[in-house]
Formats: C-alpha cells, structure tokens, sequence
C-alpha cells in the first residue's frame, strides 16, 4: 500500500503534538471527525492559575478603570475565573487590581494588591451580576489607593506606591480549568496628572502582557478586548487511500 | 382604720413602683433588639467558620495540614485597621459595615500562592509562604480577606508554634475616623460603546 507522503508527514505532527500535550495536561484531547475526514486537535495546557492580560506601557499612571461586563463564566469545577484592570510600579514590584470574580459560592468584587510584604485581597460579596465601571486611583491627600464600583468608592487601603508605569487587564483563572466566559473589557482608561488636574485619559492601544494558553484575548477596538479561550487547531487532511 | 388606708396607699405605690421599673428594664432590654448591627447579627458557631475558612485557604494554595493555627473574632473595621484599610459609603451595596463580625483564622503551614493578584515580577511558579490568614463572614462564612506575609512576624495575628508558647495580645490599630472619599477623576466625553460591532470568533466548548 502506497501512504502519501503528507499524509504520513502530518500523523508525525499529530503524534507530536499529542505527545507534548499529554506531557503537560492528563486532559489533552485528541478529536477525529472521521465523516469529515477532519483531524482536529487543541491542547488546553493546564496551569494552576492562568491569565490572559494586556498591558500598555505609560509614563505615569495614578490609576486605571474599566468597564467590565458580567458573563457568568463556568467553572468547570474549578474555584474562580476573575477580570479585572490594574495598575502596576515595576520597581519595586507593587500593583494593585480591581474587578469581579466568580468564585465557588458567588459573585464577588475584589480589591488585591501587593505592598512588598506579600499577596492580600479583600473580597465583597452581593455585587450585582451586571456590567460595571472598576476603579482604582491613588489619592495623594490621604496617601491611599481609592477603589470605585460605578463611581461609588467602597475601600481604601495604603498600598506602598503611588504611582505605577504601566497598566494592565485581563482575566485571571485559579485552577488553569475554568471558562473565561468571552468577558468584554471596554473603554479602559488611565489616570493621568496634566498640570496639576487629573484626568482619565484612554488607553489608545495596547500590547500583550500574558496569555498561558488556551486563555487569550481577542482585540475590540484600541480601547477594549475579550477575556476569552483561543484552542490551538491543527486542520489536518487525511488523503483516501 | 388610719392605719389600714396608709399602708393601702404604700402598697399602692410600691406596685406602682414596681411596674415602672419592670417597664424600664424592659425597655432597656428590648433597645438593642430593635436596633441590631451587623456585629450583633447571628453567627455560625466555631466549628463551621473553621471549616470554611480552612476551605478557602485550600483554595488559596494551603497545603497539606496546618502546623500551628489560631482563631480569633473581631469586626471587619478592625481586621481592615490593621493595613490602614477603610471601608467607603459604597460597601453598603455589599451588605457589610465597620461592625460587621468577621472570624479571622491565621495559619501556619505550607502555602503556593495561586489566588487572585499577580504574583513576584518574573515569578512563574506559585510563590512559596509558610502562612495565610483568611478572614471570612462569621453570618455566612464568605470569604472577606487573603493574605500572605513573606515575614511571618508582619502577620496581624501571630500564631503560636507550640502548646506551650502563649498567644501574643493582638494589637488592634485605633479607630480610624472614616474619611470622605476623594472625587473620582473626572473623565473625558465617553467613548462610542464597542458592543455593537463584537469580533468575537466561534469558539469550540471543551468536550
């Protein structure tokens, strides 16, 4: 029996392919659809917490803020799938983050933030299951970080940092396993100090910051990507012998 | 007879008396009922609130059993005064207060951080603390806080290692006077609304 050479030459790949994959992830899938005599394979690599996240470098960010819609992402057994904007120091290492995140036993927002003496976040349940408007600014009168959910401050907390140089957002899973739900980030701005007034300005671009895949973003706009899942694909032919 | 109606009219007095004073103490007594604070509300008993805060702590990274471990309630202004944290007008929304009742467990033990917040600049691995503090909602067991302190001494609440090592007195920060928030930036003309023309691709479900 004669085999094709490209036939022969993407089995390999497959093969290859199922190898990594099985390496990494027990849960590596491999599909055949045989009416279609199509080979689909996808590798969702398992990592205990993944992100997908955009950053734009600034110059000088007093705070971030976005709008974030409410997709109700499935867990898929997991314990939480967060979104969220953030504004980041990058030396010393010190950022602070606010957004939603569904957790196992509800909906929460969250406030978490790195001072140099390690990781906290503080939780607050009952926030409504819809679109809102996350902010966070620093506040140099009380030397605090001031966090807002549609304009209405509900925390303040001392962070370290005043400032940051780049800001960032994104969705944030614990497990590696749960949906991220195609969760829209829109109309993302940065503050900034323009001779004495602060101003929100937009963020007008932005590049990758983080992807562990499958977790990725999918571009809307200079102003507003999705926190979404891109499978790998791996359209393979099988010729008939 | 004189006699008879002057200890009448004592007697009188005397369960008129007592009537007044069974009605302020009473009145005394009902006052806080009508007016309950979250710190007043119903709390899960010790052994639920243990069990959920270890739950959440699992969550965050802890692993195996803890080693050493400590149990303390407080209000949720007071956890927050220990990093200078002040709750705004806006928490209302998310049904708590200074005064909500909070059950705060500390840990020591072996944690990989991999809850929310990015972790140390270039730090691919969960990073590695030998505590977490967990704070949950002592009405329902929520979880309020997470932490991780690189210096096991910076912990708000220090755990003793053995039995034989008395608990530290917790140092409560003083009562912060709440502070009026700053006015939110204000922000330029909105920008055209970007939900109209999504470019979202057909995704595939895992199987």
């Amino acid at each position: 029996m004669k085999i094709p050479f490209a036939s022969l030459f993407s089995a390999l790949i497959a093969m290859g392919l199922v190898i990594i994959s099985a390496s990494h992830n027990s849960q590596a899938t491999l599909r055949i659809q045989s009416s279609q005599r199509v080979l689909t394979f996808y590798s969702p690599l398992q990592h205990p917490h993944a992100n997908a996240a955009q950053k734009k470098d600034v110059g000088t960010a007093w705070g971030v803020e976005g709008r974030i819609t409410w997709t109700n992402p499935d867990l898929r057994g997991g314990t939480g799938s967060a979104h969220r904007v953030a504004v980041v120091q990058q030396n010393p290492w010190r950022y602070t983050e606010v957004g939603w995140a569904k957790l196992t036993n509800g909906l929460y927002t969250f406030v978490t933030y790195e001072n140099g003496t390690g990781p906290i976040t503080q939780y607050f349940s009952n926030l409504t299951p819809a679109e809102h408007q996350y902010t966070a600014q620093y506040d140099p009168n009380t030397a605090k970080h001031w966090y807002y959910v549609d304009g209405v401050s509900f925390f303040s907390q001392p962070v370290n940092f005043s400032w940051g140089d780049r800001v960032i957002g994104g969705g944030e899973v614990i497990d590696g396993i749960e949906g991220m739900g195609n969760t829209l980030l829109f109309d993302l701005r940065y503050l900034v100090n323009q001779g004495g007034s602060f101003l929100y300005v937009p963020w007008d671009g932005y590049e990758r910051y983080v992807e562990d895949r499958p977790y990725c973003n999918v571009p809307n706009g200079l102003n507003s990507f999705y926190d979404t899942e891109c499978w790998v694909y791996l359209p393979i032919l099988i010729k008939g012998g | 007879m004189v006699n008879t109606s002057r200890l009448g009219r004592v007697q009188t007095r005397l369960i008129i008396g007592a009537i007044i004073a069974v009605v302020i103490g009473l009145l005394v007594w009902v006052q806080p009922m009508g007016t309950p604070t979250a710190s007043s509300a119903t709390t899960l008993d010790e052994q639920t609130l243990e069990a959920k805060a270890l739950d959440w702590a699992r969550a965050h990274g802890l692993q195996g059993i803890p080693l050493a471990k400590r149990a303390v309630r407080m209000t949720l202004g007071q956890w927050l005064a220990f990093s200078g944290g002040q709750l705004g007008p806006g928490s209302t929304q998310f049904g708590v207060d200074q005064n909500t009742a909070v059950f705060v467990l500390a840990i020591h033990g072996s944690v990989a951080w991999h809850k929310l917040g990015a972790g140390l600049q270039g730090q691919n691995t969960p990073e590695q603390f030998n505590n977490i503090t967990i704070v949950v909602d002592a009405r329902n067991g929520n979880l309020v806080s997470a932490a991780a302190a690189r210096n096991p001494t910076t912990m708000p609440i220090q755990v003793p290692l053995n039995t034989l090592t008395p608990a530290a007195p917790i140092n409560f920060a003083p009562t912060q006077r709440p502070q009026t928030p700053p006015t939110r930036a204000p922000t330029r003309t909105p920008l055209p609304s970007v939900l109209a023309t999504p470019t979202l691709p057909a995704l595939q479900s895992y199987p």
